[in-house]
């Protein structure tokens, strides 16, 4: 069936992380040198609490321009 | 286009392909790697192209004249990111409709501001630069090339 307990079992599959600004204003796709550099120290959150929390727009946003702000 | 021996080549580099830098956790989806060679503009001659949109980069409507930059290869080249995409779900142009499935060295947004300066970011999510020294690297190619650039904030507006 394809209900949400289905969604969150195959977003908990993929191992993809996904990364909050300290103040978590921004969610990220990127945890490296420059993006540190740009927002400051980062927490690691896993694709499938990002898509609970933010939803799946925004979450493809992040990954698409690298920052999306929340 | 610079030679392959340039050492400004090695500081943007290793050219990689998309979402290489993000341990490829996203895929080219169909659409998105479709080369929109009719709307590539190449911008080694380091003048504004003729007709291009420009705008204060500090205004609201600067969105819609987002043009994204790609250095790959074939040299520093844009495409206007308003430019309809109906191949793909998002509906407009991505990086890879520059590049294809291609590596590239450094990709992200620009504006051509109408006081004839260059505001770029890094904002791609699959070439983005990763290292300061590579950030560094891309203002120095597009001031090799010919423009007077001003890194803008990699923070979408």
């Amino acid at each position: 069936m394809l209900n949400n307990a289905f969604f969150e079992r195959l977003l908990g599959q993929v191992s993809t992380t996904f990364y909050l600004s300290n103040d978590e204003a921004w969610l990220l796709s990127y945890d490296d040198e420059l993006t540190r550099a740009d927002f400051g120290p980062l927490t690691p959150i896993s694709l499938l609490e990002a898509v609970r929390r933010y939803g799946l727009p925004a979450v493809e946003k992040a990954k698409e321009k690298t920052a999306i702000y929340l | 286009m610079l030679p392959n021996n340039d050492p400004l080549l090695a500081r943007l580099g290793p050219a990689v392909l998309p979402f290489e830098h993000s341990q490829f956790n996203r895929e080219v989806l169909p659409g998105e790697d479709v080369i929109f060679l009719d709307y590539i503009i190449s911008l080694e001659s380091g003048h504004f192209p003729p007709g291009c949109l420009r705008c204060n980069p500090n205004d609201a409507e600067r969105r819609n004249k987002t043009y994204l930059w790609v250095i790959d290869e074939e040299g520093l080249r844009v495409i206007l990111e308003a430019t309809p995409n109906p191949l793909s779900a998002r509906g407009c142009v991505c990086h890879t409709n520059i590049t294809g499935r291609r590596k590239a060295y450094q990709g992200g947004e620009l504006w051509f501001g109408t006081d004839s300066v260059i505001y770029l970011n890094n904002q791609s999510g699959r070439f983005k630069a990763i290292t300061l020294d590579q950030r560094q690297a891309v203002l120095d190619y597009f001031q090799q090339v010919g423009f007077s650039v001003v890194q803008a904030p990699n923070r979408p507006g």
